[in-house]
């Protein structure tokens, strides 16, 4: 039997009954619509984290004060325990790290005439821009000079620029932060949301010597964090573990004694956001194999329905030499056909959900070509597997009684 | 020369808790190029006697040789052969595929007898033009009037140069003119082409027509006559 003309008929099959074959293939479309979905977002999901981490900086890793416990979800603020001790111990002692700047992030109103706004302060050094590899739009970042002298010069991020300033130029002009004037000297580049929704751009960047001193008023040579790069991306772990080390020995910890500080590497990073991704793909991917089953359960019972409808054709066909194989096949294949259809308009679906979903989320979206086959891969399956049984019904009827159906 | 024979041929159907005894021990020899009718009236057991020489079943004792063939024992798909090779039906309702074209109706025997898309829809071709059909090979069963699809399903029987054409009540369904056309056809078939052609029939009149007259009472053959 030539496949066209099994084709046709099935299709032609499918064309008499319109809303039934629709709600047949619902099942299949609603699944199909979720693996494309799930694999386009989630690959649109990954570029964006992927990207993310390698925008945390050049082989970066960030050293918090405080134990792992503490630290689960406050990335980025840590307990004030470290010390320019610490830091300057780390710079000597481990090879692998290229540089180094000592952090403290608190959260402060800023004040521009009218305008407040409250943002993330953080205190660094001037090589920080470097080691997070980031980019000035406007201005210049604070120099090595400025450390020194505490100067009350800021850098803004773009979200805090646009707050206070609108679309006036920010340079040269004085913010007040806790009453203390500074000075706009940069503005930095836009680095857009985290996939934890945090604004990366909401930020002001000012000497660390300024904020201790000034800001949070901490008399000794304290602080928070201590953001590094490493010289090498292989080097990373073996340059945390170097670092772990040093600071244990300057904190005096005993072997019993739990880290009072926490290491994380963007290795880390990469591998947690990994496995975060990995549970709502294997969640996702639940949703979609159940949907396809419930879909294929459908096929099978229109199946069953149209070889009951189909009792005469099939006996013709039988009278005219039709062998037990070519009804099994017929069948199997306008099962996997009806499968295919709502295959092809699931994923026609599935690729217009999700470039909603990624436009609202401003997410890129990759309706990958490995989706599609995985799509219609599983909608072969689906019709060879819930379609075998009604085709083996229909090629086991007896002539006889098939021709005498009315 | 014998073309097809039965020897105490036995068919029993068992209807729940009960036999019945469609057809009693026929015995029937064929020859080649012989026009006759199987006549009776309705549980008579005619129609027992055409599935069963048609090889749509097989019967529960006796047998049936086609051409020195023992059909008898045969499986499933070999009965599909055999109904494919040497068997060429047609129906009193015609049973023409509503989905498919006069010619790919004519062409669907060639194709499962495995011949490629484009040859069998050549002899289809071919064959509908015999049958004074040319110039309605594209159209649907619905686009045909009764005549016309009975003379489709008599192209169709004859794309596969069967041993036998068995034509059940061919003319049941169709006005006398239009019947005795067909029947016009299938004499012509025979006297020309020497095919053999075995009709089933309650109607005498075309019972009539055919060389020699079979007629079953009961499941079986009481009367064996040459016209």
């Amino acid at each position: 039997m030539v496949i066209y003309q099994i084709f046709l008929t099935a299709l032609r099959s499918l064309n008499k009954h319109k809303l039934r074959s629709l709600l047949t293939t619902l099942g299949i479309i609603v699944g199909v619509v979720s693996i494309i979905a799930v694999m386009s977002i989630g690959e649109g999901a990954k570029h964006r984290v992927k990207k993310e981490i390698e925008g945390l900086g050049t082989n970066f890793i960030i050293v918090l004060g405080g134990t792992p416990k503490r630290l689960m979800h406050k990335m980025g603020s840590g307990n004030l325990t470290l010390k320019g001790s610490d830091l300057k111990a780390i710079l000597e002692e481990c090879e692998d790290i290229a540089q180094a700047s000592p952090g403290i992030n608190n959260s402060a109103k800023a004040i521009y005439e009218g305008n407040i706004w409250q943002a993330i302060i953080a205190g660094v050094t001037d090589n920080y821009i470097d080691i997070r590899k980031w980019d000035l739009i406007k201005g210049d970042f604070f120099t090595e000079q400025d450390v020194k002298s505490s100067k009350k010069v800021a850098v803004l991020g773009i979200t805090v620029a646009k707050e206070l300033f609108g679309k006036s130029n920010p340079l040269g002009k004085t913010i007040r932060i806790k009453k203390i004037p500074f000075k706009v000297i940069g503005v930095l580049e836009e680095k857009g949301k985290m996939p934890n929704g945090q604004d990366q751009d909401d930020l002001i960047l000012m000497p660390i010597t300024t904020m201790q001193k000034k800001v949070a008023g901490i008399k000794t040579d304290k602080f928070a964090a201590i953001i590094l790069s490493a010289k090498e991306k292989d080097r990373m772990d073996q340059a945390a573990s170097e670092i772990k080390a040093i600071l244990r020995q300057q904190h005096k910890l005993l072997p019993k004694d739990e880290d009072d500080f926490t290491i994380f590497t963007q290795n880390d990073i990469a591998q947690a956001s990994e496995a975060a991704s990995k549970v709502l793909n294997i969640l996702l991917f639940i949703i979609a194999s159940i949907s396809l089953i419930v879909g294929g359960i459908g096929i099978m019972n229109i199946m069953l329905v149209t070889v009951t409808e189909r009792t005469k054709e099939i006996g013709i066909r039988m009278a005219l030499g039709a062998t037990t194989q070519t009804i099994l096949n017929q069948f199997i294949l306008e099962a996997i056909i009806i499968c295919l259809l709502g295959g092809l308009l699931g994923i026609t679906f599935g690729a217009i959900v999700s470039k909603i979903v990624g436009f609202a989320l401003q997410w890129p979206i990759f309706v990958s070509s490995k989706a599609i086959l995985i799509s219609l891969a599983s909608c072969i399956f689906i019709g060879l597997f819930f379609g075998y049984y009604p085709a083996r019904k229909a090629s086991r009827l007896n002539p006889v009684e098939a021709l005498a159906e009315r | 020369m014998v073309l097809l024979q039965t020897k105490e041929l036995v068919k029993v159907y068992q209807m729940g808790e009960t036999e019945v005894k469609a057809l009693k021990g026929i015995n029937l020899e064929i020859n080649k190029g012989e026009f006759l009718a199987i006549t009776g009236s309705s549980g008579s057991g005619k129609s027992t006697l055409m599935h069963l020489l048609g090889c749509l079943d097989i019967p529960t004792s006796g047998d049936y040789l086609i051409e020195d063939k023992n059909i008898a024992h045969m499986t499933k798909n070999e009965l599909a052969k055999i109904r494919n090779e040497k068997i060429g039906f047609v129906f009193q309702k015609f049973f023409l595929l509503p989905d498919l074209t006069a010619t790919d109706n004519v062409a669907l025997p060639k194709l499962y007898a495995g011949y490629s898309e484009a040859e069998a829809r050549k002899e289809a071709i071919d064959i509908l033009e015999k049958v004074d059909l040319a110039n309605r090979c594209s159209h649907y069963p619905y686009q045909l009037s009764g005549g016309q699809q009975q003379r489709v399903a008599i192209a169709r029987s004859l794309i596969n140069n069967p041993a036998i054409i068995l034509a059940d009540e061919p003319t049941g369904n169709l006005d006398s003119a239009t019947g005795d056309s067909i029947i016009d056809i299938f004499k012509k078939l025979n006297t020309e082409k020497n095919a053999t052609i075995i009709l089933v029939t309650h109607e005498l009149d075309v019972a009539k027509k055919t060389n020699r007259i079979v007629e079953l009472v009961d499941g079986k053959i009481i009367s064996d006559k040459k016209i």
